[in-house]
Order: C-alpha cells, then structure tokens, then sequence
C-alpha cells in the first residue's frame, strides 16, 4: 500500500478531508542492526496489511495515515487490538500525491513483519523507518517465500547481531524520480593508471553473491531464537500491551515549542 | 480518490522522465510530471533563535551546514538565506519555513532530525527543519572521521536537512550527502569539510540549473558501507618496505564537467595534513563524470629508501593545480590513523 495514486487507488482510500496541498517529510536516521531493531521494539510482529485510512490533524494541514494490519503471530511484546492499526506522519489529502521520504509504505494484502515503537505517539511507529520493515514475497525460482528489506535486499540470515542480506534492488516508489547512475560511477577498483572498468555497485557482492534467501519461516523461527537470547541481556526493553491508534485522536495541529538545546560541546 | 486517469498520466509522466533522465543521479519529487522544487532558486529559512542563539557554536554550525550548500556547490543558482526570527514555536502550514531544536515531535530512538515539507503538485511551499534535543550533539564544524558513532557532528546533519529542504530526497544507491544514515558518506580533504557530495550536487543543478560550467575535484577516505550507509577507510596498520599495500579512498568530482585524465598521487607524510612535499608512493590519471563519487583501490610500492617510522598514507588530487578548480582545499587528504613503514 504505497502512499502514491496507484496503491491509494487499490486500496479505496478513505480521503476524510480534502486540502489543497501536500505534506511530506524526511529524516536524519542512525542506522539499527538487528540487535537494536528486536531491544527496541515494543512489539514485534507478523501481518498482513488490509486497509489504509488518511486523517488531517483537526487544523486539516497534517495528515497522519492509518493503516490496519490483520495479525498472524507475535514474536515480542503483545498488543490490546487485533487487528492491529498504526499510525504514520504525513500522507495524502485530496487529489495531491504525497510519497513520504524514507517512511514505510505497505501494499493491501501484503504480508510483513514490523518492529513498532510508540505507536500513536511517534512520527514513524515503525523503529527506524524503513529498517523497521520486512516484507514477505515469493521467489518463484526458488519455488519458497523469502523476506526482503525496504531497499528490495533478500534476507539470507541472521549473522551476529544483524541481517545477512544479499544485494537491494531499487524498489521504485511512485512520485520519485531515480536519475540514472553515470557510467563512472561507484568504481570498485582502478588500479592501473587510467579511468578504470566502469563497474556497478558490488554492495551485495563476494560473500553476499554466495548466499541464497533463506525460506521466510525458517527465518522467522531464526528469529524467535534471536529474540529469546536477547531477551535476558541488558537494554533489551520490555513495553505495555501495544494498541491501535485512532484516528479520532489525531492532534489539533502539527506544532510545537523551539527549545534551546543541551550545554554544547565545541 | 485520484482518478484513473490522472492515475494513468502520472504513471506516464514518471516513465517519460525516467526514461529521458540524464547521465547524473539524485532522487527528488514529481507531482503529475512537474518536479517538486522552490518557484524561485531561493528561499529564505527561519532559524529560532532560541535554539540558535547569536554567536552561539550551534548558530555558526548551522550557518556552516548552509554555507556548505550556498558557498561550496560549484556553479550554483540556488541560495538559502537565513532570517532569524524571535519566534518560540514552529508550526508546519503558517508557510514560514522554520528551523529550531523541538521535544514536540514524535521522535523515536533512530531519529536525529526531520524535515517536515509542504508541496502543492507545483513547487514547495514550505520547510521546517526541526532537530531532536539531547542528542549529544557536537558542534564543531569540521567533523573527525574516526568518531562517526559517537557524538552526533550536527553540521552534518544539518547539511542533509537542508538538502531536504532544497527538494532532494534519500539516496542511498552511492555515496551521498543525501544518504539515509548518518554520517551521510562524511567529509572531504584535510580540513574535513562538511560539504555536499559530487550527487548532491548533480542534484542541486538537476533542481535548479547551473550557472555556467565549473569544475571542482576532492578526495576522501570514506566508503560506503552498505545501503545508504558509510564509513571511513582504515589505513593499513603496518607495510613492508619493499612491498606493495592496497590503498582504497574515493574520488569526487564535484564539477560540472567530465574530467578526463586527471592526475592522482599518493604520498606518505609525517603528520595527516598531506602536501606534494611528502614522500611520492604512486601516481595515477582517471576519468570520471560531472557530479559523482568514484571508489577508487590502488597498489602502491613501498620503497626501500623510506625511513623506519610511522607514516600517514594520503592522496592528492590534481597536485600541480592544472584543473581551475572552484576551490583547491578538498583535494588532499590522508588516513585517520598512521602505518608502521619497516
């Protein structure tokens, strides 16, 4: 369920009021590895999203996005609702495609897994943006579903305390535009003297190219083992049972107080 | 509810611009086929200055962070201009573009900043930068490359917000200012300048245009690490004299203009600040394209006649200045850490 026209469209978006301009935003995110993503969360779980609802703050100048999930299974944490409604920054009013940089897009009928951090109250309930997110799909070649990141990488494992991943895939989102890579660009190696061999990006490559996805529940089970070892460590963070937001308690508006900052350091 | 058909023409408009998209590389919004940018290449940005006091170091961080957009993009047209304002709130839809520390925002653990922007399908209408307190946040303006996890350098932050700000969204598919995770692929030369990517650059002229043609090489000894994500280049701990090393950094050609045969030399020195006095290692020419960052891995031959000693690696591009540059000061640098030459 992308926040674009085209999965808006799908879904039967529900507009509940109309403006005539669109908000979007965009962050500075500190990178979380898996160890981080399961200490962090307060709920970790496995569903399918089955609607999406857009609701102005009472002002009608921010929209927040609803978006419902059917639950399939818990790994952390427990929630008061099923299904299970969180709540995002930013979406779309009116007729005005919105896309939201870097906030987690989902598709009607999808399944994920998501790690949810203060829903209701953050901007992005999902723990680091789109690190926050899996989405479950079918390798067809492989003949077994497998879990891909939000950059479109296969998951092969867990390794240590993160991800193993094989290479992203760009995931194009409607409403941005990709320039294309230059032909020079991301050279991996030039030795000789002279421009060099204009090669792809290798991120993904060596080790990574060996691997193979691994099928989803087996990952999801890799991970229930995970969590259960992280679980007596310290900064593992136990929440209260997660609920649904409501649409009904969007804010009065998107505002607030300018503070000054902390002592500075020089 | 959009319609199909404007459905359908925004499928179509966004496979036209994507199918005649140049040979440079950014990511920024379309609406219905029109780029999402500021009507004018200007905006003025409202700083509190309750956060940002006058003569404050965080003021004269941010004012760095603008610099770096205003002052350091070769050949530019856009301009960001500050006006302080009194105020001690922000509020997204008064259509003041506001930039100020806030607690009022649904921050969560992962978060360092966020730009909040306002568009109407035909240009941006608003922008409020708003950064997350208690961060431990650092305020030099030149940030060290070996503490990329420890205090949060806010120049650099504040860099990528302001990119936001100009209509440029994440790019994580090379190294970019515009990167998703922080430290947004780090900083150039020997001072460590804090300044946009060959991309971003890319970007800002894809948005706005450029004045003219201009040309402008760096180095740096950071790499990507992953998706959206870098690092700074270890040195090698110790090297053989009489040996070969493999040396990795990356080239930036932060011009307008492809350059063709541009000169690369690789020296060792006593202290990090690398000079075409040090001690030559290894020359080399490379090519490369307007607005790009080019991971470069060299072997250089360590000479017999090199004293025993602690020696810092480091590279100089375009070392005797025949390239007219838009500034010459990001075209040296070396590594963090110094290697044991024996």
């Amino acid at each position: 369920m992308h926040r674009g026209g085209g999965s808006l469209l799908k879904l039967g978006l529900s507009i509940v009021a109309a403006a005539v301009v669109s908000v979007a935003d965009a962050t500075t995110l500190i990178r979380l590895n898996l160890k981080d993503l399961v200490d962090q969360a307060d709920l970790i779980f496995v569903g399918t999203a089955i609607s999406q609802e857009v609701v102005p703050s009472r002002d009608g100048k921010f929209p927040f996005t609803f978006v419902a999930f059917s639950v399939e299974q818990v790994l952390k944490g427990s929630m008061k609702d099923r299904p299970l409604t969180l709540r995002l920054a930013g979406g779309q009013i009116g007729k005005r495609t919105v896309e939201l940089e870097g906030m987690p897009e989902f598709q009607r009928g999808e399944r994920y897994l998501l790690f949810v951090v203060q829903n209701g109250e953050a901007g992005c309930p999902l723990l680091g943006w789109d690190q926050g997110i899996m989405q479950f799909v079918r390798d067809t070649q492989a003949g077994k579903t497998i879990m891909i990141d939000a950059w479109g990488a296969p998951i092969f494992g867990i390794e240590g305390e993160d991800w193993f991943r094989g290479a992203p895939k760009l995931v194009a989102k409607p409403g941005v535009i990709y320039s294309t890579p230059s032909t020079s660009q991301v050279h991996d190696d030039s030795d000789a003297a002279g421009s060099g061999t204009t090669t792809p990006d290798k991120e993904g490559a060596g080790r990574a190219a060996t691997g193979k996805p691994v099928e989803a529940d087996r990952l999801l089970a890799e991970l229930r083992t995970f969590i259960d070892r992280r679980r007596a460590k310290p900064g593992f963070h136990s929440a209260q049972p997660v609920r649904s937001a409501l649409p009904s308690e969007v804010p009065e508006s998107m505002r607030g107080a300018a503070l000054p900052p902390e002592p500075e350091k020089k | 509810m959009i319609s199909r058909t404007a459905l359908l023409l925004l499928i179509a408009g966004l496979f036209l611009t994507l199918c005649v998209a140049s040979a440079l590389a950014y990511v920024y919004l379309a609406c219905d086929g029109t780029t999402i940018k500021w009507g004018l290449p200007r905006t003025t940005i409202h700083p509190a200055t309750i956060s940002f006091p006058s003569g404050s170091a965080r003021r004269s961080a941010l004012e760095r962070a603008r610099d770096g957009w205003n002052l350091t993009v070769p050949a530019r047209n856009f301009f960001f201009a500050f006006d302080y304002t009194s105020s001690t709130t922000w509020q997204l839809g008064d259509g003041v573009n506001q930039a100020c520390f806030t607690s009022d925002y649904g921050w969560t653990s992962s978060e360092l900043a966020i730009t909040l922007f306002t568009y109407d399908c035909e240009e941006l209408v608003e922008a409020d930068v708003l950064f997350r307190p208690g961060q431990n946040w650092n305020y030099a303006h030149h940030p060290a490359p070996d503490n990329p996890l420890g205090p949060h350098y806010f120049v650099l932050v504040a860099l990528h917000e302001l990119g936001h700000a100009l209509g440029l969204q994440h790019e994580d598919r090379w190294m970019a200012t515009m990167n998703s995770f922080y430290p947004f692929s780090g900083v150039l030369g020997n001072e460590n300048d804090p300044d946009p990517h060959g991309d971003d650059c890319a970007g800002d002229w894809a948005l706005y245009g450029s004045a003219g043609s201009a040309h402008d090489l760096a180095v740096s000894i950071y790499r990507r690490t992953g998706t959206g994500n870098s690092d700074f280049i270890k040195a090698p701990s110790y090297a053989d004299k009489g040996s070969t090393k493999t040396v990795t950094f990356t080239l930036l050609n932060r011009g307008t203009q492809n350059e063709n045969g541009y000169t690369l030399k690789v020296y060792a020195s006593n202290d990090r600040w690398i000079t075409t006095a040090d001690t030559l290692l290894r020359t080399a020419t490379y090519n490369q394209t307007a607005g790009s960052d080019m991971r470069v891995s060299l072997s250089i031959f360590i000479p017999e006649s090199l004293t025993t000693a602690n020696y810092y690696i480091g590279f100089v591009v375009d070392p005797a200045n025949t390239v007219f540059e838009t500034a010459e000061d990001q075209n040296a640098v070396g590594y963090v850490k110094s290697t044991i030459i024996w």
